[in-house]
């Protein structure tokens, strides 16, 4: 046994699977911190102070270190979505003094103070997707997801859009799968809202763009038949053992 | 929200498509829909709205419009009517607004010499099928108005009143409300709260619950009807100090226009005095105070504007027809559309928001795909990313499992608010948390058909040092070793240009069981001719559904037999397994060795 070779976390292994065919679409993988400012978590991303998703429940607040003076302290919170990665990008972008287009993807690992049951975990993962350009449309999106879909679950998988909200897309999109012959929804998407982009430095008017967001755990849940979210971050190897 | 089907048909002179027709059409083109419940032949639709149209769809009125709109071929019709004329009521109402940041309008209304009595059962119905509880005609009449309208609304019992004056003011710190449907539970107020109040106490907390004081009860002749606005984010953080949530608290969270009251005040006073008017009623004047009325909201948006986003070619005509169907008045210049939003679409604001009605309303599904080819992007590779995929890459082919743990742990450098005390700390290395994990696969080994000692792990990971690093720890036989990952992928010259996406094979995952496992170690000496697929068969065979796996783990070779030891390892999906159990199995199998006139060592 000892000349085989380890088994690769089922989470890297979706990470690497959704990469790939986004890479091959010619994107470009980005990254940012797990812990972030409210700015970039939050208010670059349209989701203003007095929104619900900033409340306690759903956010880990970061406790400001107590050696700082009060007004030095930053109000750092741990990331509750990869989205902070876009509003990361775009503002290099601007710094650089560069333009769309462009096209992204930011895996890693998300945090939602929630209380935990076999789908819901306060860590997780997700990808998020950016494509801004001149043109960019709902059509697009629909391409982009629909390509990676089929090659994610097979070229007879049928994916519908409904409407959807979030605060930093406008329109804003549920995206569904029918899988097993059954409709689930699998990702919310839509089209940037123009204040993401003026917040960044990019004209609103001229660029347009669409984003989405997936979990990696449910992808590999559904993929794979795995029955609950908390056995990925165990460190327990029967998950590998019994991932055949 | 629950949705009544009848109720929704009764907006309508045309049949409504079949419910789960209904449901569907719902779905895709405005909101998630949870199931449909039959309530005593109604059915019920549980609708989630989405937060941007709780303004104006937690109602019946608002799903009506919804599906007049995606339908496009119903009207819908005045159901409020009432036709009697009613004398003149002399008492003057007052209504005094002294926090008109919080309370943005009041309309208050008296009617007196009223019949409390029972609800006529096309209400009770509706009511019932939602989930509401019939109390009385005036109460309820305020429950369905609210839920068939969206504004919530109160009824006092205008003799309980110090006087005829309604204040509305902030709640005095210490003071105290005894709510409906409690005895004696004071809830306790601050001066954050707003209070609906006569001049010596509150009789609600405002857009929150009715107080008892003025509660409308069987005795009750002359009321004083409520329709208010009140601010959502000090609504909000009442509804949290104070623990009470309710339908109404709901509504003013999510914000309405104050435009919408004179409407419901008007229907809600035709309904009463249907459902509990007497020949000596007498109806007061609306009192309406609204110190600053809103701006009626106009957004344009450009035909050009609305293709590009939607990936559309629509005509000026393919817009229009949606705008009707939405029931918006606009204006058309040369393919600019000004449109005067409906005063209850507080969601309508940017040129976006309209491309979206359309969008929803022409059907996601109708929208082309098109290819990502045409946006053209050099993309660079990110150091990070690449530098991990290396080293796993490296350590896997190592014989080295890949394994996550918890970032919250009980000790560390960063702290985060968190209410478990365990978890409210990020943690500061991986090792601590590898630790636990390792020690638990170990014992887990024969189970995964090797040794403790061959238990080899790895986790990349976030730590706070309490800088944010990413690290990776490595498991083995000489213990944990930690450094950052940038530190091992150059002490082992990688660097992140070799990656590749590796596929692997999984297609399937099994749970496993959450018994302990025992294991049997069988050796026995064979002829050389016997294979060692032979055995297995008869361990498989005679394991009698409890072996979960069997691993060689030595072979001898002397003269012309062969030793084979095996690992047999029992585990059940549904009980600990005793070895009462056990020791029958390994001795049909030590038998059947026997028998076969093989020697068991």
């Amino acid at each position: 046994m000892n000349d085989q070779s380890g088994k690769i976390h089922p989470i890297s292994d979706i990470i690497n699977q959704v990469s790939e065919i986004f890479v091959d679409l010619g994107f470009e993988i980005a990254d940012g911190p797990e812990m972030e400012d409210q700015w970039h978590n939050f208010d670059a991303l349209n989701i203003p102070a007095n929104h619900p998703a900033r409340d306690m429940q759903d956010t880990f607040f970061v406790k400001p270190d107590s050696d700082t003076a009060p007004d030095q302290r930053e109000d750092k919170v741990m990331r509750t979505h990869t989205s902070n990665v876009q509003v990361r990008f775009m503002e290099k972008l601007r710094d650089a003094g560069q333009t769309p287009p462009f096209k992204i993807i930011a895996p890693g690992k998300v945090f939602r103070n929630e209380a935990t049951d076999a789908t819901h975990e306060v860590q997780f993962h997700q990808i998020e997707g950016l494509v801004v350009g001149e043109g960019v449309s709902i059509g697009h999106l629909k391409g982009a997801l629909e390509h990676f879909l089929k090659k994610m679950f097979g070229n007879d998988v049928e994916m519908r859009l409904r409407p959807g909200f979030f605060p930093f897309v406008e329109p804003g999109v549920e995206v569904d799968l029918k899988f097993n012959g059954k409709w689930l929804e699998l990702l919310g998407a839509g089209m940037v809202h123009p204040n993401v982009l003026e917040n960044v430095g990019i004209d609103s008017k001229k660029y347009s763009g669409f984003a989405f967001g997936v979990g990696i755990d449910r992808l590999a849940m559904m993929k794979w038949g795995i029955n609950d979210i908390r056995l990925f971050y165990q460190g327990d190897l029967r998950l590998h053992n019994n991932l055949k | 929200m629950k949705i009544s089907y009848n109720w929704l048909q009764s907006y309508f002179e045309k049949p409504l498509p079949p419910v789960t027709e209904l449901d569907s059409i719902i779905a895709l083109h405005s909101f998630e829909t949870e199931g449909i419940e039959n309530v005593d032949g109604d059915n019920v639709i549980d609708i989630d709205v989405l937060p941007n149209r709780a303004h104006d769809c937690l109602s019946h009125m608002g799903i009506a419009k919804e599906v007049s709109a995606l339908l496009g071929d119903r009207e819908i019709i005045e159901r409020y009517k009432h036709d009697k004329e009613y004398p003149k009521s002399e008492i003057n109402l007052d209504v005094d607004i002294q926090n008109t940041e919080k309370c943005r309008r009041y309309m208050g209304r008296v009617i007196e010499n009223i019949k409390i009595g029972e609800t006529p059962d096309w209400i009770k119905n509706f009511l019932t099928a939602v989930g509401q509880q019939s109390i009385n005609n005036v109460v309820d009449a305020t429950n369905f108005v609210m839920l068939d309208l969206g504004n919530p609304i109160h009824a006092f019992d205008l003799d309980k009143l110090s006087g005829p004056k309604i204040i509305i003011r902030n709640a005095e710190t210490g003071e105290g409300i005894t709510t409906l449907g409690q005895k004696a539970d004071q809830v306790e107020l601050d001066d954050s709260m707003l209070v609906i109040a006569d001049e010596t106490d509150p009789l609600a907390i405002a857009g929150i619950k009715g107080g008892n004081k003025a509660e409308v009860d069987s005795n009750t002749t002359n009321i004083v009807l409520e329709v208010a606005n009140f601010e959502p984010i000090s609504t909000r953080e009442t509804r949290k100090k104070t623990g009470i949530a309710t339908d109404s608290s709901k509504r003013f969270e999510n914000e309405l226009s104050p435009e919408i009251m004179p409407d419901i005040m008007e229907r809600l006073t035709l309904l009463i005095l249907e459902i509990a008017g007497t020949d000596n009623t007498k109806l007061g004047n609306i009192v309406d105070v609204y110190p600053t009325p809103t701006e009626p909201a106009i957004v344009s948006v450009e035909l050009s504007h609305i293709n590009t986003i939607l990936g559309l070619e629509l005509k000026t005509a393919d817009v229009t027809y949606i705008f009707d169907r939405l029931n918006f008045t606009y204006t058309e210049t040369d393919g600019r559309f000004s449109v005067s939003i409906p005063t209850e679409r507080l969601d309508l604001r940017i040129p976006q928001d309209l491309i979206e009605e359309i969008g929803r309303v022409y059907g996601y599904e109708n929208i082309p795909t098109q290819s990502l080819t045409d946006i053209p992007f050099t993309p660079a590779v990110s150091g990070k990313f690449a530098l991990a995929m290396s080293v796993r890459q490296k350590l896997l082919a190592d014989g080295y499992n890949e394994v996550m743990t918890y970032t919250f742990t009980d000790h560390g450098k960063t702290q985060v608010k968190y209410s478990a005390d365990d978890k409210n700390f990020l943690r500061a290395n991986l090792t601590d948390g590898l630790t636990v994990a390792f020690d638990k696969n170990k014992k887990n080994a024969p189970l995964f058909g090797t040794g403790p000692k061959d238990t080899k792990m790895f986790e990349i990971g976030t730590v706070w040092t309490p800088t944010e690093q990413l690290h990776i720890a490595i498991a083995d036989a000489k213990g944990i070793q930690e450094t950052t990952l940038e530190k091992y992928a150059t002490d082992n010259n990688l660097t992140g240009a070799d990656y590749n996406f590796n596929q692997t094979t999984t297609t399937t995952f099994t749970p496993w069981s959450p018994y302990p496992f025992t294991t049997r170690d069988i050796s026995v000496w064979v002829p050389s001719d016997v294979t060692p697929e032979s055995l297995e068969a008869i361990y498989g065979e005679l394991g009698e559904g409890l072996l979960v796996r069997m691993d060689q783990v030595d072979k001898y070779e002397k003269d012309d037999r062969v030793s084979y030891a095996y690992r047999l390892v029992f585990q059940s999906m549904d009980r600990t397994l005793t070895d009462d159990e056990i020791t029958p199995i390994t001795d049909a199998i030590y038998k059947k060795l026997t028998d076969n006139g093989w020697e068991v060592r």
